[in-house]
């Protein structure tokens, strides 16, 4: 759908931060180490927040609410639990970025199939972006115990994930109506 | 509904109203028209964008989802597709924000059904029957659904079954292929994609459940996503030939045969000797009912119903120096009082989801400002 002018300003501001964050990180690994777990942490917080406002304000008694509920109490603990990382080994971290990365490319794959069956000639961009994602947990496996190598697998994500930002903000994006 | 009840079905209902041929085909082409006046439309013809009785895909595709954004949509689909039958509905330990949204869902005999009528006479034209028409026949066939995106209100899930004549139950599935057209015998139909943001355009009317319906032969149970996991049982054939009955009420009413419209009442008197034919056009296991209704409206007439042409007044229109007298004027102008009507009450009820109300005729609003000045002793010329 058709972006308004404020969300593409935003869209934009968010994948300039997040580059210069990758850089950050680039430079500083020992700091940039920290930064990641915050930041994975403060964002699953805060969506699993946001999920769960939205299932006790909206969707308490709706027909298949508590699929958002459990979603939100996932979300919730898995930004707690990565709080808790912050004083674990990096070989978790790693871990967990893997399943994290393997997890997300999965879903893309599938929605790029899915895309595909619908006749969507968009299909490729979810397709390349779900097999990067993959690529990128492989990489976590294959570096587990380096913590350099998981600040310059985080840092490259977070630049692919702005460059994606910003080619999506002047793209329009297909869906398919019934009306 | 779909163009078969829209033009046809309208066609014949209007002959049995006792309108001509002439008038009945004015009234069931503006209530097919409001399936297809979109702003792509009437930016062709540089005709007022705020007429829009619908969106297209693309329209909706780009639609932008900010609160203007939704708030436009809600104005059209509310309007002419999903008119909510209680804006005053209560409902007990939910959110504000939730009720606003379920005070939205569409149903038959609400009072915006009586001001949709009372609107269709007031505007003494023929295009403003025929839009009040398809409104009031959307509102049997898209019960349960809102105007407006919402998960919380549109979502379905996979409890949906349909319930055969001898009572047996078949389960109905829902895939996301819009190439490929519905299967009325394997009972397998298009609908769009869940997705769980609660804005979401998949979450608009009866996306979820496709052209459900808009089949008249269907009768259904499923779970509605507001109903708190009470089944609810969707009778189509019935609703149809309810919906039929009303429009012909109606009608009678405009035309000036009855000296008021009430809700819940249906003119059996005009479709006696035809019930049994009307029900089978209805319950016959087909997507579109258009060449038998077509038939009927023909039988009924004695004359010829031409196939819908979304160009054919538009010539005349472009051409007009009086715009406001041509067929698609007309239209407009009652589109544009119609839609102001409904987002009026919207928001009288307190709700901005569909914005605020238009004002059609600002020197109207102005001459009144002035008049209600002078009362009071202002003397400013």
């Amino acid at each position: 759908m058709r972006m308004t002018k404020m969300q593409k300003i935003k869209n934009i501001l968010i994948a300039i931060s997040m580059i210069l964050m990758a850089a950050l990180f680039i430079l500083d690994s020992d700091l940039g180490y920290d930064v990641i777990v915050i930041l994975l942490s403060v964002y699953f917080i805060v969506n699993g927040i946001r999920t769960l406002w939205f299932f006790f304000t909206m969707a308490p008694r709706m027909v298949g609410g508590r699929r958002i509920l459990y979603q939100g109490i996932l979300i919730l603990n898995l930004g707690i639990f990565t709080m808790v990382l912050n004083v674990t080994p990096t070989v978790y971290v790693m871990l967990y970025l893997c399943g994290v990365y393997l997890f997300t490319g999965g879903i893309d794959i599938m929605n790029a199939v899915d895309a595909k069956k619908m006749g969507s000639p968009f299909f490729k961009r979810k397709l390349i972006t779900g097999i990067i994602n993959v690529l990128i947990g492989v990489l976590c496996v294959v570096f587990l115990r380096d913590t350099e190598m998981l600040v310059y697998v985080f840092a490259g994500g977070f630049i692919y994930k702005a460059v994606i930002r910003i080619i999506a903000t002047y793209q329009k994006s297909e869906m398919v109506y019934v009306q | 509904m779909q163009i078969d009840f829209h033009y046809y079905a309208t066609y014949s209902a209007a002959i049995l109203a006792g309108y001509s041929h002439e008038e009945a085909l004015a009234i069931g082409y503006s209530s097919i028209t409001v399936d297809f006046c979109t702003k792509t439309l009437l930016t062709k013809l540089e005709a007022p964008r705020i007429a829009a009785t619908s969106q297209s895909q693309m329209e909706l595709m780009d639609a932008p989802t900010d609160v203007m954004g939704l708030q436009d949509i809600t104005r059209i689909w509310s309007s002419f597709h999903f008119l909510p039958k209680d804006l005053y509905a209560e409902k007990e330990k939910c959110s504000r924000k939730y009720l606003k949204k379920y005070r939205l869902i569409c149903g038959p005999n609400g009072d915006l059904v009586k001001d949709t009528v009372e609107n269709g006479k007031a505007s003494g034209t023929l295009q403003g029957v025929g839009i009040a028409m398809h409104v009031l026949a959307d509102t049997w066939a898209h019960m349960y659904f809102a105007g407006t995106p919402s998960l919380v209100i549109n979502n379905t899930d996979d409890h949906f079954y349909e319930i055969l004549p001898d009572g047996t139950e078949e389960h109905i599935s829902f895939r996301h292929n819009p190439l490929a057209p519905d299967d009325a015998e394997k009972r397998i139909y298009t609908s769009s994609i869940y997705q769980s943001n609660e804005n979401n355009i998949m979450n608009l009317g009866h996306g979820r459940v496709g052209h459900l319906p808009d089949y008249g032969y269907c009768v259904y149970k499923y779970l509605p996503s507001w109903g708190e996991y009470r089944e609810f049982v969707k009778d189509n054939p019935s609703d149809y030939n309810k919906a039929y009955r009303q429009m012909i009420y109606a009608m009678k009413y405009i035309r000036g045969v009855n000296d008021k419209f009430c809700l819940d009442t249906y003119d059996e008197e005009a479709v006696k000797g035809y019930e049994e034919e009307i029900d089978k056009i209805i319950k016959t296991r087909r997507l579109l009912d258009s060449e038998d209704w077509k038939a009927f409206g023909e039988r009924l007439s004695g004359e010829t119903i031409p196939d819908y042409d979304i160009d054919t007044y538009q010539d005349e229109y472009l051409n007009a120096a009086e715009k406001k007298e041509t067929f698609l004027g007309k239209f407009i102008d009652a589109a544009i009082n119609h839609k102001a009507m409904v987002t009026s009450k919207i928001y009288e009820s307190g709700s901005m989801l569909a914005g605020y109300g238009v004002v059609q005729d600002r020197r109207k609003v102005a001459m009144e400002m002035v008049k209600n000045s002078l009362k009071v002793g202002d003397e400013n010329d």
